[in-house]
């Protein structure tokens, strides 16, 4: 009974989002995959014309293809994709295009990912997938203009997130214990830094500097940090602090590892930010938006600043005038150091509410 | 019902808990006796290590462009020869595709042909024939810096006759 208990609080008790909250984490997420995370279209043509024994789909249902398909097909599911994250921004038909996104990203990624090499971008499916029951669209959307029913917005797909990415963190960490890191003589960190860096030619940001750094019990300590960290992220998952702890981890692991492994995975931040205080972001915006006499609505405004944003950090990516070998890019660069920021600042008051808390 | 009851909510949880665990273990079997699965909800394990002591192994996978007198034109990197396969999938492109041929024979007219051409792409001649290499080199740290000790080949097959 008491099990019972826990595990119904665990889901249902461990976070509390508001309608509002989770309305900006919508256009947020929508602007970040329409700008950021598509697949890039111009690699479907490329595909197409591979030769037919280049598809080498992974073991499971990209086994019933034979070929890659014409880049008709794959040009009409990225349209189909793009639309479907146009409906989660604009909050039309909200669960259903969330789903749909969801749906379009797993075939092109299965497609894509036929060539021999499966990259881990499932959270580029689950984020839509799981917010889809979320009832992100609940405000600041069509839907809701539309309808007067009040619907509640729902904690659970969060903790399902949360459960995903500290399971796959899991899966990150324990083949590491087996395949021997915590040994203090393997340095496996740094291996996969000369790995990276003199047969991928990953040679960016500070690479190179990490390449000639001798100093053993900093690689001993890195390697035990990596494992501590991706295998910890299981049990953080227990608690809504812990988890958010442990993504601020993530957010430092992942700035460390592009500036030296030049390896980004910006395909995780929508996931991460789904732990934002979203709700706090909201109230803290409201009066300061009303008190600049901004005559447009909140989510308006919200999604107009970021989309602008997010179009100049594109635009300068573009123009290949910083990291022209876009490994990492301008983008991932950008937003993950901006993600960074974000991190120590919530930390920094943590600590203060902590040290408050400490004195009364 | 706009959301689902909690009764249903518990049940997709403790679907996904045993899922989880269970697809993990497909995982490591299917991508023991095969190569990893899809979808599967696992990061990447990284757990080769690659450093032993002060000495580095570094495996280069080369493709080598011959002239039709049988001098080596030039070399390329993955990277370069399949230039539109996005770095992160290059490695894995090469296990699946041309680690396990020994001979050109491996391959049908049609990828023949396409690497043929995108080397003639790359080089603006015709080229002789094409080799992919593996060859391993061994690194030292000596003086603060780590300096090539040997180089030892591997692995040298025909990927592609030349012109015929």
């Amino acid at each position: 009974m008491i099990a019972n208990d826990r595990f119904s609080k665990w889901i249902f008790d461990s976070y509390h989002p508001t309608a509002k909250g989770l309305a900006l984490y919508r256009i947020f997420t929508a602007l970040m995959f329409l700008i950021f995370l598509m697949p890039d279209a111009t690699y479907y043509s490329d595909m197409a014309d591979f030769p037919d024994e280049f598809f080498s789909p992974p073991p499971g249902p990209m086994m019933f293809f034979s070929e890659f398909p014409s880049a008709w097909f794959f040009y009409t599911i990225h349209v189909l994709l793009a639309l479907s994250w146009v409906g989660v921004l604009l909050g039309y038909k909200t669960r259903f295009c969330s789903l749909a996104a969801a749906g379009f990203m797993l075939l092109l990624m299965g497609f894509i990912f036929s060539i021999g090499k499966v990259n881990h971008q499932m959270l580029l499916v689950l984020v839509p997938g799981f917010m889809a029951f979320s009832n992100w669209g609940a405000t600041y959307s069509i839907d809701s203009s539309n309808s007067d029913i009040k619907v509640k917005a729902e904690g659970w797909p969060i903790v399902l997130l949360a459960l995903f990415i500290g399971f796959m963190f899991f899966t990150a960490g324990f083949p590491k214990i087996l395949g021997g890191w915590l040994d203090p003589d393997s340095m496996a960190t740094r291996g996969h830094l000369l790995n990276q860096y003199f047969v991928r030619g990953r040679t960016e940001l500070l690479s190179g500097f990490a390449v000639e750094l001798d100093l053993p019990w900093v690689w001993s300590f890195l390697d035990w940090a990596t494992v501590v960290f991706e295998v910890g992220f299981l049990v953080a998952v227990l608690r809504s602090e812990w988890t958010r702890l442990f993504v601020c981890f993530a957010v430092l692991f992942h700035f460390s590892t592009m500036l030296t492994l030049n390896i980004a995975f910006l395909v995780n931040f929508p996931a991460y930010a789904a732990f934002l205080p979203w709700d706090k972001i909201h109230r803290c915006l409201k009066p300061r938006l009303s008190s600049f006499r901004v005559t447009a609505s909140l989510p308006l405004t919200f999604g107009s600043a970021l989309f602008m944003l997010f179009a100049v950090i594109k635009m300068i990516d573009k123009s290949a005038v910083f990291l022209p070998d876009n490994e990492p890019s301008f983008n991932e660069v950008t937003i993950i150091g901006t993600a960074l920021i974000i991190v120590i600042v919530l930390g920094i008051r943590k600590i203060g509410e902590l040290k408050a808390n400490l004195r009364t | 019902m706009d959301y689902l009851s909690e009764k249903i909510v518990k049940r997709i949880f403790i679907f996904f808990l045993i899922y989880l665990p269970l697809q993990y273990a497909v995982v490591g079997i299917v991508g023991y006796y095969s190569s990893e699965p899809w979808p599967a909800f696992v990061f990447p394990g990284f757990k080769s290590i690659y450093v032993y002591g002060d000495t580095y192994q570094i495996n280069q996978f080369m493709v080598e462009v011959e002239s039709p007198d049988g001098t080596v034109l030039r070399e390329f990197a993955p990277q370069q020869f399949f230039y539109e396969i996005p770095n992160s999938q290059v490695t894995g492109f090469l296990r699946s595709n041309l680690d396990g041929a020994d001979d050109f024979e491996a391959f049908d007219t049609e990828t023949r042909n396409w690497f043929r051409e995108r080397a003639q792409a790359l080089v603006g001649v015709s080229p002789g024939d094409l080799y992919y290499l593996h060859r391993r080199q061994y690194m030292t740290r000596f003086d603060n810096k780590l300096n090539i000790d040997s180089v030892k080949v591997l692995n040298r097959f025909k990927i592609a006759e030349g012109n015929l």
